[in-house]
């Protein structure tokens, strides 16, 4: 549950997604083919830093994420307001995100201390950042793809898992930057087998959720209120792990949360988006158990469990 | 055909080129120079001893160094293209230490790799011949298992010339320039951190970075120049995490050489990046009046993350001056227009490509370990290597036992082949570079030269059979 320390939090992402511009809202119906490989961006992780182009083009772009460490990897990509650069990015908002997570890793703050020593060092710039997604956490050795509409900016690539010592990812090396560029790019979105909604505070999940290679699409209809917002991130879960032991290790103000090794496997997902956005991404269904959760919200619900039949 | 085996361009129509010259004068700025027991013959046999002393490295307050031979820096080797070069080392340091030749083209035994530590107490002989061609400026430092940055920052470091019988530049004024970095306690105590401090942190993030600069032995000091005359400066980063942005008030250099020599025609720069494990030689003209002076600087240059740049990082040093002597200018002689002919390794004699990826601590995802052998290549195979830098900080790369040349750089094509062993690669930058394996088997080393990195394990293992 997200204590009250998350008001001026709140606030922040309250202005942000007042600063939507309208050509976000994608229907899922004007969904179409994407052709093979255009515009495919190449991205990699390691442990600890991303390879990734510096410049794409704007529009539609199917980002192909190979994890190729030992850790868990995701991206979350930020847009950077006018002026603003990836110095001021890992100035202003890694550090004292990092100073914050050291000091409840050290007991010097509880969690609702945390929360206000937060909103005591975010920069007043912070809800001009946009949130603009970027594939969701991916287990070491996977790939995966997902489709996400970008407007041209400067961008911040940054993955904010964590060490088994708790050290976090983006302090390690994990944050770089990217511009999207005003050329346009000819990608489209895929065609989606299943179709996820989220809003305050429910996943809406249409489609078969059959074996085989599943694309799925992710509408954010609603951002909550308070708290960061949703994503989706899929883990296949084995007979012993549950579905609160995923939201409690998701946690990252959770002194254990985030930390390697993960409970579960991750096969991808979308990352934190303005509401009216969709965004798409592939997974491979083998039988099995399934999660698909949302790292803030599925405390509250924002998750659908489901099992694939052999 | 090996490669240092090179062309020599029509250099001889341009200016005299005379057996065996000396410079007329060459200043080492402190460096006493390596006695050989045996000289003028074509064998070079040296004695170098690595111990502790107490020295005055600052004005007025001594220091617990190591130092070889009783010197910081240690002594300049010069020899010359062809030599047979015997040193006698012996380790009266309290810990195992190795001597790296940086940047010769000698035997894997011979290249002071952390595969061959000289305990406490012992010696070891390195043996090796000056290849042909390799006339250029070198250093040496030890290279032991994870104590390269200690043990350089105790003082233990110095240059080498490898001189050309047929130098196509003149005699000239030689200024050997080794250009260190450290750090003292009030008490002149040569100052590394706590274990587990923000300074110790900070040191591991950025590399250890002194406050003190120095030239040489020399702290700040002055050169003399007459109006006219040409210089020859041959400059060593030797520290161990900065780099140097050198520019000289009111003159513009002429670039010469690189890691590896001089290069084919000089350039006129007005400023020149020197990272760590680098060599440079630079012309320098007497273009000012008698009796004026310049600074030659170390420019602000920002190789740091964001969140480990120091407060001081944009503020420009001091090097050394440069005094105008009151003599009447003399005539400036010609400097020919083309040095050196290197011819291009043939990039369709490459037959692999490898892709080198530098994180912070890592290369290609892990960390150093002397057991792995991370990549395998033939002897006399030609391969292109693709370094890409993903993190926020400069990583200067250092390969080991052999020169390359660098094609481009975040896909610009470099001007010109040289000769290099080190590159530096920017935040977020890449280069490729071109690279033949002659003529010695063996493992060899390849690392960020920042030496808090090598030791953390920022390191990797070629192994040439």
């Amino acid at each position: 549950m997200l204590a009250s320390g998350l008001r001026l939090v709140r606030y922040c992402i309250l202005l942000t997604l007042l600063s939507l511009p309208v050509s976000m809202r994608a229907a899922f119906s004007q969904a179409a083919d994407a052709p093979p490989d255009a515009d495919v961006v190449e991205i990699t992780a390691t442990d600890y830093a991303f390879r990734a182009p510096s410049e794409i083009a704007s529009g539609w772009n199917t980002i192909r994420f190979s994890n190729e460490g030992e850790e868990p990897h995701f991206v979350l990509m930020s847009r950077l307001p006018e002026g603003k650069t990836l110095d001021d990015y890992e100035t202003e908002i890694s550090q004292p995100f990092n100073e914050v997570w050291m000091a409840l890793l050290e007991g010097k703050v509880d969690r609702q201390g945390a929360f206000e020593m937060l909103g005591g060092v975010i920069p007043e710039w912070y809800p001009t950042l946009t949130f603009m997604g970027g594939p969701g956490y991916v287990a070491p050795g996977r790939e995966v793809q997902a489709t996400f509409r970008l407007e041209p900016g400067d961008y911040v690539l940054e993955c904010y898992m964590k060490t088994e010592d708790g050290a976090v990812h983006f302090m390690e090396g994990m944050l770089r930057p990217m511009t999207v560029t005003d050329a346009a790019s000819s990608g489209a979105p895929p065609k989606a087998d299943v179709r996820i909604t989220l809003s305050n505070f429910e996943m809406q999940v249409d489609g078969a959720l059959g074996a085989g290679e599943r694309t799925f699409a992710v509408h954010v209809e609603e951002n909550p209120e308070a708290g960061f917002g949703h994503n989706v991130h899929l883990a296949r879960l084995d007979d012993e792990t549950t579905s609160d032991d995923i939201v409690q290790w998701m946690d990252w103000f959770n002194t254990e949360g985030a930390r390697t090794p993960a409970p579960a496997e991750f096969l991808g997902g979308v990352h934190l988006m303005p509401v009216g956005s969709t965004a798409y991404f592939t997974a491979d269904l083998k039988p099995g158990r399934y999660l698909l959760v949302s790292e803030y919200t599925g405390h509250r619900g924002v998750l659908h469990e489901f099992t694939v039949a052999p | 055909m090996a490669f240092w085996t090179l062309g020599i361009a029509d250099v001889a129509a341009q200016s005299a080129i005379v057996e065996g010259r000396e410079p007329p004068s060459i200043h080492t700025h402190g460096l006493p120079r390596l006695e050989d027991r045996a000289p003028g013959a074509a064998i070079v046999e040296v004695d170098l001893v690595a111990a502790t002393a107490h020295l005055e490295l600052l004005p007025g307050r001594s220091s617990d160094v190591f130092a070889y031979n009783g010197s910081v820096p240690g002594p300049l080797l010069e020899v010359t293209e062809g030599d047979s070069l015997i040193i006698h080392v012996r380790n009266d340091l309290p810990e195992a230490t190795t001597i790296h030749w940086h940047g010769l083209h000698i035997p894997f035994v011979a290249d002071g790799s952390p595969f061959h530590p000289i305990e406490p107490g012992g010696s070891f002989t390195y043996a090796f011949r000056i290849p042909t061609g390799s006339a250029g400026t070198y250093w040496y430092h030890p290279h032991p298992d994870h104590r390269a940055a200690y043990q350089v920052g105790m003082g233990l470091f110095g240059a080498i010339i490898v001189r050309d019988p047929n130098d196509p530049l003149p005699p000239l004024a030689e200024h050997v320039l080794v250009l260190s970095d450290n750090r003292f306690r009030d008490d002149g105590s040569i100052d590394f951190p706590e274990a587990g401090t923000r300074v110790a942190e900070m040191d591991e993030l950025n590399g250890r970075e002194g406050d003190v600069i120095f030239v040489g032995s020399e702290i700040l000091p002055t050169l003399s120049i007459r109006a006219g005359e040409v210089q020859r400066w041959r400059i060593v980063n030797a520290s161990g995490a900065r780099i140097y942005r050198l520019a000289l008030d009111g003159h513009s250099l002429l670039h010469v050489g690189s890691d590896g020599g001089l290069f084919e025609h000089p350039v006129e720069v007005d400023e020149i990046l020197l990272a760590n494990g680098e060599r440079v030689e630079l012309l320098v003209r007497g273009t000012g009046e008698p009796g004026s002076r310049a600074v030659l600087k170390a420019l602000p240059y920002d190789r740091y993350m964001a969140r480990g740049r120091p407060d001081s990082w944009n503020e420009p040093r001091e090097i050394l001056t440069l005094r105008y002597t009151d003599d009447p200018p003399v005539e400036p002689i010609d400097i020919p227009g083309v040095l050196r002919r290197i011819d291009a390794l043939p990039i369709a004699d490459a037959d692999t490509s490898r892709t080198i990826l530098l994180q912070q601590g890592r290369i290609n995802g892990k960390t150093m370990d002397m057991g792995r052998v991370d990549e395998q290549a033939s002897l006399g195979a030609t391969e292109i290597w693709e370094v890409e830098n993903l993190v926020g900080m400069d990583h200067p790369f250092h390969l080991h036992g052999f020169q390359f040349q660098v094609l481009d750089r975040n896909g610009i094509p470099e001007p010109q082949p040289m000769w290099k062993d080190t590159v530096n690669l920017p935040a977020f930058g890449r280069a490729r570079f071109i690279v033949r394996f002659d003529d010695f088997a063996g493992k060899w080393m390849f690392h960020c030269h920042i030496l808090d990195h090598e030791d953390q394990g920022m390191m990797s293992i070629l192994q040439v059979e």
